[in-house]
């Protein structure tokens, strides 16, 4: 092993000697059933290289980094490894040839200490009787070298989630890699660039690593080159001059981006939600909120910042600890969905699959949850009827609604739900992270059929982590710090830049108004 | 936005359209049960193969009667099963209300009133224990059946003394026991009436529709603004008030209430016909037909043992074997996981 180095050469020249092509993968193909997640993909990684592997959600990039780290096995197609031919049937021999994945969901064992985390896929090698001492000693320099100042002996669970990513980073380079795979690993970081940093200083050791990313600045700020997927096929691969936002995101999408978001002017109309002096689970402090028919009000902050706990308690989803929350004037019971219904108000929740869906049922079953009452008779055909009729009015893509609502892509299974909850006609819709992991086509729908909903009169917060969704679709921005209003931007004010800031504490100037209240 | 009009146009996938064809139905019912039902039907051609006097109607009869009170509980435990949990007290709640007739019918109660009373009073035992406990508290169903288990039997010994108490000399229960309408035994009647009645409220109404998907995902149900805790009570005072009607009917069969014996293990057996009828560990996928098949087959298996003359101890190795085996099979033919 070799001390941290300097940097990578600048990437713009990209390394100088020719170097080793540390991976070679040659026409892989996956399938699911009938689903072909891959079909045919080339692409090599040389040594000192950062490749990106780039698409939307669902188009094969974290089936490739599965295949190439061995916990999927290709239907076709080979993998060389520094120039060797390999087939893995499982992790452990990726591991062994020289590929290290560092996943999205950390497979890190909170109450082990940091030290036996690093070590952990060379633990099982220890016959003898495990020595912390010499652990923490073996470990620490790996510890180093990521930049976790902690105590090899502290336990897991006592740092915070961004070190605990990097801990994940230094056992996979304690395996000594010649290939290094990150699938999403920034997503839990508040600050990628400590792992930035030591992705730049690894490469000069030799090491080629691959980025799987849908995020554009990741690309621009690592990669040498980029691999871009869509529907499992390789459509396109950009070098470092052609690493432009533009040049990636319209190979992603497949056309180029612009009218996903029309920018609605409604007059707005009575106010429908009005939150007054509300305490959340989250907050610290009394929320302020209005929403008027025909509006949508957009709701930002960070992870924690109280986004799913403001939405969910107007739902009566949580539990509100004090204030009011008036739906059309009349006042709403703290902690009850049903009332909340019954007043029209309906929630499209933060995640589909473990809080609006149930996943082995039909699609039909999931479309009719909210029609049926303790002793009304159920009526399996009229059910149906609803489910056709659903199906063709939402272009939900199905091959049946009698099919499980688990099969079904993200973004249909998102309309799926969504279609429930625009079915009782609702005063006021909530929607929390409404096109997380769905498609481009299905976005632009479903912001067609939100759109469709305040023309007619209704009104919607909406909860998003997109910031350009956000700017794009709403009339007002309610940005949330730390549990409580930040301040809140008119179409006029909300820019990136001033989210962000609001969002991460800072202050702006007069403009922003301190509560909620409506404009007049 | 502009492609309104043809994204509403665009139709949608023909198989979507209209009921499914009784044929294509029947093949999913086939397909659910396949497991089942293919070993069901096995056993029955090697066993009317093998002795003559296996497929005549007075050994069909035979059967449903010595399983009616198993056909009972399992049904009651089928609603526990759909929503996610499990009733380990159907047993001991037996063997209580067995002692609680008794009890009743010397003190002079009229033997019917006295059977009214204790499956309404097993009923709202099931709600307020078991029920309130694991649906409304929130306590692990694991830990509250297994205490309850232990506490109603233990009430229905001290109760007696442990001693094995007759009811010979009462006439109504020897007609419930033994009596038969048009042939048919009433034991096996009302069982069937019990399951008759459990299907039609599993597919026809709100509430079996809630139960599924309380079992399926809870939070979704919750979050659909379905009466969660309302739900998950009610499931054990149903297995709850149909463990009492079944401790009627076997006291009324063996015109005794022996609290060691009542019900002794019949949660385990009731647990492995459900499941062998198809229902799913964790809840939001089963049937009462698979359960009757799972009943069924179980019932066939001992009493074909017992016809060829091998010992019956034999049957719960035959179908512990099934069982595991129907498990196994099934993951293999989904390609997943059977919770």
């Amino acid at each position: 092993m070799t001390t941290p180095g300097a940097p990578a050469a600048p990437a713009a020249g990209g390394p100088v000697n020719p170097p080793e092509t540390v991976l070679r993968v040659r026409r892989v193909s996956k399938s699911f059933g009938p689903v072909r997640a891959l079909v045919g993909v080339d692409f090599d990684v040389r040594a000192g290289e950062v490749v990106a592997l780039a698409g939307e959600n669902g188009s094969g990039k974290s089936t490739l980094a599965n295949v190439v780290a061995g916990a999927l096995t290709p239907d076709e197609g080979t993998l060389e490894i520094r120039g060797t031919l390999r087939r893995f049937a499982r992790p452990r021999d990726a591991l062994l040839a020289g590929v290290a994945l560092v996943r999205q969901e950390p497979a890190a064992v909170r109450h082990l200490s940091l030290a036996e985390n690093v070590l952990l896929p060379r633990l099982h090698r220890m016959v003898s009787l495990v020595d912390r001492r010499r652990l923490a000693e073996q470990a620490r320099p790996w510890l180093e070298r990521v930049g976790v100042p902690d105590h090899p002996l502290t336990p897991l669970a006592r740092l915070s989630t961004g070190r605990r990513e990097l801990v994940e980073v230094a056992r996979a380079l304690a395996t000594s890699p010649s290939v290094l795979l990150l699938d999403e690993v920034t997503t839990r970081l508040p600050d990628p660039e400590d792992l930035f940093a030591v992705v730049e200083s690894e490469l000069a050791n030799g090491l080629g690593v691959v980025l799987v990313t849908h995020r554009l600045r990741e690309i621009r700020r690592l990669a040498h080159r980029a691999v871009v997927l869509r529907d499992g096929r390789l459509v396109a691969e950009l070098v470092r001059d052609e690493l432009t936002d533009e040049r990636i995101s319209s190979a992603m999408v497949g056309r180029e981006l612009g009218a996903y978001f029309a920018k609605r002017d409604v007059t707005p109309g009575r106010v429908v939600l009005s939150v007054r002096d509300a305490v959340t689970d989250r907050s610290r402090h009394r929320l302020d909120l209005d929403v008027r028919a025909g509006e949508i009000v957009g709701v930002a902050g960070l992870v924690g910042s109280g986004r799913s706990e403001l939405l969910e308690t107007v739902a009566g989803a949580r539990r509100r600890h004090g204030g009011t929350v008036l739906v059309d004037g009349d006042p709403l019971p703290s902690g009850s969905t049903r009332a909340a219904a019954a007043a029209g108000v309906a929630l499209v929740p933060e995640d589909r699959l473990a809080q609006a869906l149930i996943p082995p049922h039909s699609v039909t079953s999931n479309l009719v949850l909210r029609h049926h009452r303790l002793t009304r008779r159920a009526d399996a055909r009229r059910e149906r009827r609803h489910a056709v009729d659903s199906v063709a009015r939402y272009g939900i893509r199905t091959s049946a609604v009698d099919s499980p609502v688990a099969a079904l892509s993200g973004g249909n299974a998102q309309k799926v739900v969504l279609a429930r909850a625009l079915d009782a006609e609702p005063a006021l819709l909530l929607l929390d992270e409404p096109t997380r992991g769905v498609d481009v086509g299905a976005r632009a729908e479903i912001y067609d059929l939100v759109g469709r909903l305040v023309d007619r009169g209704g009104a919607v917060l909406m909860a998003s982590s997109d910031l350009l969704e956000l700017l794009g679709l709403c009339d007002r921005i309610v940005v949330l710090h730390d549990g409580a209003v930040a301040g809140v931007l008119g179409r006029d004010e909300a820019t990136e830049e001033a989210v962000t800031l609001l969002a991460t504490g800072g202050s702006l100037a007069p403009a922003a108004t301190p509560n909620g209240g409506a404009r007049p | 936005m502009t492609d309104t009009d043809t994204r509403v146009a665009r139709p949608p996938v023909d198989r979507t359209r209209g009921a499914p064809s009784p044929l294509a139905r029947l093949g999913r019912a086939l397909n659910q049960y396949a497991g089942v039902l293919v070993v069901l039907v096995a056993t029955v051609i090697v066993l009317s193969v093998a002795n003559d006097s296996f497929l005549t109607p007075g050994n069909v009869v035979n059967i449903l009667e010595t399983n009616a009170v198993l056909l009972v509980v399992a049904v009651g435990l089928t609603f526990v099963l759909l929503v996610g949990g499990i009733d380990l007290s159907l047993g001991g709640t037996m063997a209580l209300s067995a002692v609680g007739l008794w009890a009743l019918v010397t003190n002079g109660v009229p033997p019917p009133v006295a059977a009214v009373i204790v499956v309404v009073g097993a009923f709202a035992l099931g709600a307020a224990v078991n029920g309130l406990l694991i649906g409304w508290v929130g306590l692990s169903f694991l830990v509250v059946t297994i205490g309850t288990a232990s506490l109603y039997r233990g009430l229905a010994l001290v109760s007696t003394e442990g001693g094995s108490e007759s009811l010979f000399t009462v006439e109504w229960l020897n007609q419930l026991g033994s009596g038969r309408l048009l042939g048919v035994p009433i034991l096996v009647l009302i069982s069937l009436a019990v399951l008759v009645v459990g299907i039609l409220v599993l597919r026809y109404t709100g509430y079996g529709r809630m139960v599924y998907a309380v079992g399926g995902n809870p939070e979704a149900a919750r979050l659909a603004g379905m009466p969660v805790v309302t739900v998950r009570v009610s499931v054990y005072a149903i297995s709850g008030g149909l463990a009492g009607l079944a401790a009627v009917m076997l006291v009324a069969r063996l015109t005794s209430a022996d609290p060691n014996t009542a019900g002794a293990g019949i949660e385990l057996t009731a647990g492995a016909a459900v499941l062998l009828g198809g229902t799913s560990f964790v809840g939001g996928r089963g049937t009462l037909v698979g359960t009757l098949l799972g009943v069924m087959f179980l019932g066939v298996l001992s009493n074909g043992l017992t016809l060829l003359g091998v010992s019956s101890f034999w049957g719960g190795v035959v179908s512990g074997i099934v069982l595991v085996a129907a498990i196994v099979v099934d993951r293999i033919r989904t390609g997943r996981a059977t919770p």
